[in-house]
């Protein structure tokens, strides 16, 4: 008896070792976790299309009218191409078909101070033949993709320092817009679309590793004290809920940055 | 014969072709193509993900694990695909919550193929979350993986 039971544990043991069974368990926090230190940021659609499942949203009333045009400083400039791809999102999220053009041009301008232009040309001639057709999710597609096509020509240029500054930008955009939604209307059952620590440790980690060469616009300073005070705001209790004067803590510090960043 | 495929069939087609490089002359990333290949279906249809630009890659040994942590947001849903070109290799793809726990996903294997797998996760609350990516020890070499998401 010993004898089958000894052989069955063996069987379903190597069973499972052939199907490769996953553990249970991880230690994300054990030294030696063969963890993968980037990850895909996510864009503000992704939050927004949560959002909106539950029910409509005042996204006209998220579209700033500021000034995108390039700036002298490059770094700046990849700040606000970030920055003006979230507006872009939250444009077709508004669908707002003026301001989905305007903020192509805003988007072709930014590229071309950036020395990647010519990829942008056409993604940007897709966006105004897509929006005049109103098919929103394409306009939404391609947005992501002018997006993709400026973060690969920045690495193939070896400008991954740049292509960092354009995923911090657009983070902050979108952070921008829903911490914004979510004062304006606010309930804890959307206010755990916040709770992003984890992502902000990981945009830290990346801004921190910038050369300093890259950071030496004054913004910088700015930016490095909000995201370790964005990185405590952002972690929510158990159960996943801010109060509202969380949100309004959150709202705050992201906008005092944005201003920043815009210059005004 | 007038056949024509959906629009956004012709459009990741198109961009598998631009993607297989990565923008970069020369760099061909068959891993990509074969995930991009595998997602087709979901992509399509009133129910379809929307499929990001952004994406991972490295290199596994067989019987290794990586970890790639993800936000997720509660009330969305995401599909992610995870795949090697070696059409030998068997891959696994798990995901674990903020605390390390295994959560319940629905595999969607492609028919035929090992060296792609996909799995579907509804997350109950927005944070992070850890996709962990293994390749079987019976597979013979080390292997490129890509790693695609989409979500709705």
């Amino acid at each position: 008896m010993k004898y089958f039971i000894a052989s069955l544990i063996t069987v379903l043991f190597g069973i499972s070792a052939l199907h490769g069974q996953p553990p249970a368990t991880i230690d994300v926090k054990a030294e030696g976790a063969p963890l993968i230190s980037s990850s895909v940021i996510p864009i503000p659609l992704e939050v927004f299309a949560a959002l909106d499942k539950l029910g409509k949203q005042n996204w006209a009333g998220q579209l700033e009218k500021r000034d995108l045009s390039p700036r002298a400083d490059r770094s700046r400039s990849a700040l606000l191409f970030g920055l003006a791809i979230s507006r872009g999102f939250v444009a077709v999220q508004a669908k707002d078909t003026d301001e989905i053009k305007k903020v192509g041009m805003a988007v072709q301008r930014l590229a071309g101070s950036l020395g990647v232009s010519r990829p942008v040309e056409g993604r940007i001639k897709v966006i105004i033949e897509t929006v005049e057709d109103r098919n929103w999710d394409g306009v939404k597609q391609e947005f992501d993709r002018t997006r993709q096509t400026v973060l690969n020509e920045m690495k193939t240029m070896r400008d991954d320092d740049l292509a960092n500054l354009v995923a911090l930008g657009g983070w902050l955009g979108g952070t921008g817009a829903l911490s914004s939604i979510l004062k304006e209307n606010y309930s804890p059952e959307t206010s755990d679309l916040l709770n992003q620590a984890g992502l902000l440790m990981q945009l830290k980690q990346e801004f921190d590793k910038l050369p300093a060469g890259i950071k030496r616009d004054e913004v910088f300073h700015k930016i490095e004290q909000t995201l370790v005070a964005l990185e405590k705001l952002m972690t929510s209790e158990p159960g996943g809920v801010f109060t509202l004067a969380q949100v309004s803590k959150i709202h705050n510090e992201t906008h005092l940055l944005l201003d920043a960043i815009y210059g005004n | 014969m007038n056949q024509t495929l959906p629009s956004s069939a012709l459009v990741l087609i198109f961009s598998a072709l631009l993607a297989v490089t990565n923008g970069r002359a020369g760099e061909i990333n068959h891993a990509r193509f074969v995930a991009q290949q595998a997602a087709l279906p979901a992509l399509e249809g009133p129910d379809a993900f929307t499929l990001r630009e952004s994406w991972l890659k490295g290199t596994l040994s067989p019987g290794e694990a990586k970890l790639v942590p993800q936000q997720l947001f509660k009330r969305n849903s995401y599909q992610f695909w995870f795949a090697v070109p070696d059409s030998d290799a068997e891959v696994l793809l798990n995901i674990y919550d903020g605390l390390g726990r295994l959560m319940e996903t629905d595999t969607v294997k492609v028919p035929g193929k090992s060296n792609v797998i996909s799995i579907v996760v509804t997350p109950k609350s927005t944070g992070i979350y850890y996709l962990r990516l293994s390749v079987s020890k019976e597979t013979e070499k080390a292997q490129e993986w890509a790693l695609i998401y989409a979500y709705k």
